[in-house]
């Protein structure tokens, strides 16, 4: 039997990352707490298969992920679809364009609009973005937990930033920080 | 010797590029680019706000100290049964 002392100094360390990345994927800290239980109990049944000294964040991450794919996709509603002109992929700055050339709006937006927004992307997006631009993960550590190439991690990632901009570019218009498009 | 980028590949890739994602040869071609050139330097500015606000949220949230306790305990019963 490996000895869970081993096994918690190897991932305790890993309990933040996993907890919000579970947070941001369900959406509810409730949810998060059964994903994250989840993926603390089946990396131990497989600790015995884990190579020592590779990345173990990863290794988690990937857990926790196909964890959630199987047994909470399903019921969490998908991200509201938002149109989104592919032909102009800098609309958004373009629309800002003269009132806010720099993007100080961003700045104004508080903390947990700019969550709401990222959790209201569609999962495909909302995955990818979270590992990569909020927990800092590497294209190549992303690409590993999605089981994707690195092209679709990025592409992917195009994606995500511009739907964020588009959400948080509509709360500044809600707040009164910019004008609405003309 | 880079290749000069125009604007259209310097704004394709300025997002990767502020996360330190592409090769060393794109990342002096796009500094250089955005040197020259002030519409893809204002819009550079305009993509690092972003990223800034990105970094602002991110890692921010802690494990509630209650439920990391709880997931240990059930790690542990586990690990003993």
């Amino acid at each position: 039997m490996a000895d869970v002392s081993t096994f918690e100094a190897e991932v305790l360390p890993q309990l933040d990352t996993l907890f919000r990345v579970g947070r941001r994927l369900t959406g509810e800290t409730a949810d998060a707490e059964d994903l994250v239980q989840e993926t603390l109990l089946r990396a131990w049944r497989g600790w015995a298969g884990f190579t020592q000294g590779s990345n173990v964040r990863a290794w988690l991450l990937t857990i926790l992920r196909n964890t959630f794919v199987s047994r909470w996709r399903s019921r969490k509603r998908e991200g509201t679809s938002i149109s989104l002109d592919d032909a102009d992929p800098h609309a958004i700055y373009r629309a800002v364009g003269s009132q806010d050339p720099e993007g100080h709006f961003f700045e104004r937006v508080v903390d947990a609009q700019v969550l709401a927004a990222v959790e209201e992307l569609p999962q495909e997006f909302r995955e990818a973005l979270v590992l990569s631009d909020l927990e800092g993960l590497p294209y190549a550590e992303v690409a590993q937990v999605l089981a994707i190439p690195i092209g679709t991690v990025k592409s992917r990632l195009f994606r995500a930033r511009r739907l964020l901009q588009h959400r948080l570019h509509d709360h500044a218009v809600e707040l009164g920080i910019l004008k609405a498009k003309p | 010797m880079t290749t000069p980028f125009d604007c259209r590949r310097a704004l394709e890739e300025l997002q990767d590029w502020l996360r330190r994602e592409v090769t060393p040869e794109s990342t002096a071609a796009i500094a250089e680019h955005i040197a020259a050139c002030t519409p893809c330097r204002t819009h550079a500015e305009f993509e690092q706000r972003f990223r800034t606000v990105l970094d602002r949220v991110s890692a921010q949230e802690r494990c509630p100290p209650e439920i990391r306790d709880r997931m240990i305990a059930a790690l542990r019963r586990e690990a003993g049964g």
